[in-house]
């Protein structure tokens, strides 16, 4: 669609940069598609695979505990788990990718990074299915938050690339395409304009050369002759 | 004179005896099994009447004992007017042919009553062996009060001649 | 004549004849089976409506979980009830009741040292009220307690972290167990505190063995009995010449214990499907069957003891049948853990 500008030479260079910047933007646009592209699929791969075992785990963990809960006392399961001496501190950065910031988490002060779980609770009353229950739901938080902060990475990616796509879609069958029309409209326009200001030149410059020769010969030769002329100079061009 | 009194008064202490041996033994018998009886009954009141028989069993013996201290009064005319006076060696054999009722009626009548306890227990937890397992078994304790009001009784009418 | 030999002690006549009353309507082994099987949640009420159950889980719906574990707490408040008014020996009353109190003592110190906020967590089952022991144990007033939860509170109040504060505590509260046991005389209460002494020291044991801490940490977190090393039937020595054998070896120490089949087959399950369910309900099957043995008593404060004893484990029954019918866990999984009914 032509865009609604006057057709000024002016107007043309400007649009006629704009065309090769949008053609360098959209080359670039392209580019980061593609290592957009590149980035997100090994990511996915990487992200259903750790949800799928943070799943497996939470399921199981979760299986243990119920059974553990029912095993024990209400108040003892309460007392034992309310008094947690395992506190959990997770430190939130970010590392540049593109133009994104993505979420780095990582374990600060806590005793999740160790391998075993050591429960903080007596023995009497409690159950050993509780101890097996916690233990795994370590595990799953310890994949937990790689989890969330790849699925973080994943979302924002995800993003990007929709952005990204969108943009080079826009460039690709909207601007550059509106631009090019444009700039021909302005051309032709232009073009047009010179032509039909030529005529008017020359038509000018028959006026006066006739004036002149009226005024030489005071005939009216000249003036009848003046529309063959006219065509004839008119026709090349 | 004082031969006399010691034969009535060694007879009497039969009869006491025999009351209040036997009479013991049942008090002590249904108390266990009404203490039980009462505890099913707090939580079940509609077993009552399966409850009843294995309450009252142990009352028997004290029955047992009064019914053997009346014939000792019968014997000596305690109710016709004149008392029948006895030999000290008379008043013995009354006063042995008492013991029987009275120790067996002791005894068993704690024991009955422990198995009547033992009887309403498993009723409560399952009525219809209430008269075939636990009165049962609570009559068989029954048997030997029975037994000794026989030993009581046949010493009595026949063992002794006054 | 001592009543405590013969037949029993007398006096406990009429507690007797309630208990065997309150016994017969316990779910029985059947009922339990065709709970499992239940396709939902639906058929469960079904099931309970003929039982001591019906009236909650009748005719109302009750639906979420949490209003079933009100439920069951309101019987296990009936069942505490039933046996702090059947038994007639204070002694008794305070020896089993005793762990109410223990529990709370363990909740106050760990709140007042982690300053975690866990007075939702006190019993109100013990011989002292939950707020009565929060009050006694705010006001610093630990003269307020009786001798054993004085040493209990003292026990606890020098250490810092709450494993250790249990454990403490909880060694105060075998202590006291033991003596009171030995005080009370009755062969029925000290066997079956040796009995909870050592399932828990086996339950203790395989839980250090799997977890961190070693040996050093079994050799503090074993309980003893007060009555010297050697009356223990399961001497610590065994757990912990057991604790570095290989798991197929460790029932080989227990040899001719009654506990060789609880250490054989719930060690063999935690081994293979490191899961404690198999071991522990073992372990709940090894206490009922004891408690089981007084059905054949006529009277005494025993089957009293042993009808608490078997309505929290028809109360842990239950609980695990719900959560296994609300959060779908195979039947399988609940019946592995499932213990066997009085």
């Amino acid at each position: 669609m032509k865009l609604d500008v006057n057709p000024t030479r002016m107007e043309l260079l400007r649009l006629r940069r704009r065309i090769g910047l949008a053609r360098r933007g959209h080359k670039l646009l392209k580019e980061k598609e593609e290592e957009l592209m590149r980035r997100l699929i090994p990511l996915t791969k990487v992200v259903r695979e750790l949800r799928r075992r943070v799943e497996g785990l939470l399921r199981e963990a979760f299986q243990k505990f119920l059974i553990a809960r029912g095993g024990m006392d209400p108040e003892v399961l309460e007392s034992a788990i309310v008094h947690s001496q395992n506190p959990l501190q997770v430190e939130a950065t970010t590392e540049p990718l593109l133009n994104l910031r993505l979420p780095i988490f990582r374990f600060t002060a806590s005793k999740i990074q160790d391998s075993r779980f050591k429960p903080s609770y007596g023995f009497w009353g409690t159950s050993g299915e509780l101890d097996t229950a916690l233990e795994e739901y370590t595990l799953a938080l310890q994949n937990l938050i790689p989890l969330a902060e790849k699925e973080k990475a994943l979302q924002l990616l995800a993003g990007e690339l929709e952005k990204t796509r969108r943009r080079v879609r826009a460039l690709e069958y909207r601007l550059i395409p509106d631009l090019e029309e444009t700039t021909r409209f302005i051309q032709m326009k232009l073009s047009e304009v010179e032509r039909s200001n030529l005529t008017r030149l020359m038509k000018v410059k028959d006026r006066i050369d006739l004036d002149h020769r009226q005024c030489r010969e005071g005939g009216d030769q000249d003036a009848l002759n003046q529309p063959a002329h006219h065509g004839s100079r008119d026709r090349p061009e | 004179m004082t031969e006399m009194i010691g034969g009535n008064a060694l007879a009497y202490a039969g009869a006491a005896l025999a009351a209040f041996l036997a009479g013991s033994g049942s008090a002590i018998g249904i108390r266990y099994a009404a203490s039980t009886a009462s505890g099913v009954l707090t939580e079940d009141p509609e077993k009552f009447g399966l409850l009843f028989v294995l309450v009252v069993l142990p009352g028997t013996q004290g029955l047992y004992g009064f019914f053997s201290a009346f014939l000792v009064m019968l014997k000596l005319n305690l109710f016709g007017g004149e008392v029948l006076s006895l030999t000290t060696s008379q008043g013995w054999q009354v006063l042995f042919s008492c013991l029987p009722i009275g120790i067996a009626g002791l005894v068993s009548g704690i024991h009955q009553g422990k198995v009547c306890s033992a009887g309403i227990q498993m009723t409560a937890k399952r009525p219809e062996m209430a008269f075939k397992a636990a009165v049962v078994y609570a009559v068989m304790v029954e048997t030997y009060a029975l037994l000794g009001l026989v030993v009581t009784l046949f010493l009595l009418f026949f063992g002794i001649k006054l | 004549m001592n009543p405590s030999y013969d037949d029993g002690d007398t006096r406990y006549a009429y507690a007797v004849g309630r208990i065997r009353t309150l016994e017969a309507r316990l779910l029985d082994g059947q009922r339990v089976e065709r709970l499992v099987e239940a396709k939902d949640f639906e058929e469960t009420f079904s099931i309970l409506r003929e039982t001591d159950y019906g009236e909650e889980f009748g005719e109302e719906r009750v639906a979420s979980l949490q209003e079933i574990e009100q439920v069951l707490q309101i019987k296990r408040e009936g069942a505490y009830r039933t046996f702090t008014e059947l038994c007639l020996d204070e002694e008794v009353r305070e020896l089993i009741l005793s762990t109410q109190d223990y529990q709370n003592i363990k909740v106050l110190i760990k709140g007042s040292v982690t300053g975690e906020d866990s007075d939702f967590a006190l019993s109100q089952f013990g011989i002292l009220s939950g707020e009565k022991i929060k009050r006694i144990f705010k006001e610093g007033r630990s003269q307020g307690f009786s001798t054993h939860l004085r040493k209990a509170v003292e026990a606890g109040l020098s250490y810092d972290t709450p494993e250790w504060i249990d454990i403490a505590v909880d060694h105060e509260m075998f202590r006291f167990w033991s003596a009171r046991a030995k005080e009370v005389g009755n062969d029925f209460i000290l066997g079956f505190i040796q009995l909870i002494l050592d399932l828990e020291n086996i339950q203790t044991f395989f839980r250090i063995r799997r977890g961190e801490g070693g040996l050093s940490f079994l050799e503090k977190a074993l309980f003893f009995n007060g009555w010297g090393e050697d009356t223990m039937s399961l001497h610590r020595d065994r757990f912990l010449k057991a604790f570095e054998s290989p798991w197929e070896g460790i029932s080989s120490y227990f040899f001719a214990t009654p506990y060789e089949r609880v250490l054989r087959e719930g060690g063999e399950y935690l081994e293979r499907k490191g899961s404690f369910a198999s071991l522990e309900k073992l372990c709940d099957d090894c206490r009922m069957e004891y408690l089981r043995s007084t059905r054949l008593m006529t009277f005494g404060v025993e089957p009293v003891i042993a009808y608490l004893y078997a309505k929290e484990n028809e109360l842990k029954i239950l609980r695990l049948v719900f959560l296994g019918k609300l959060y779908g866990i195979t039947q399988e999984k609940i019946r592995e853990r499932l213990p066997e009914v009085f």
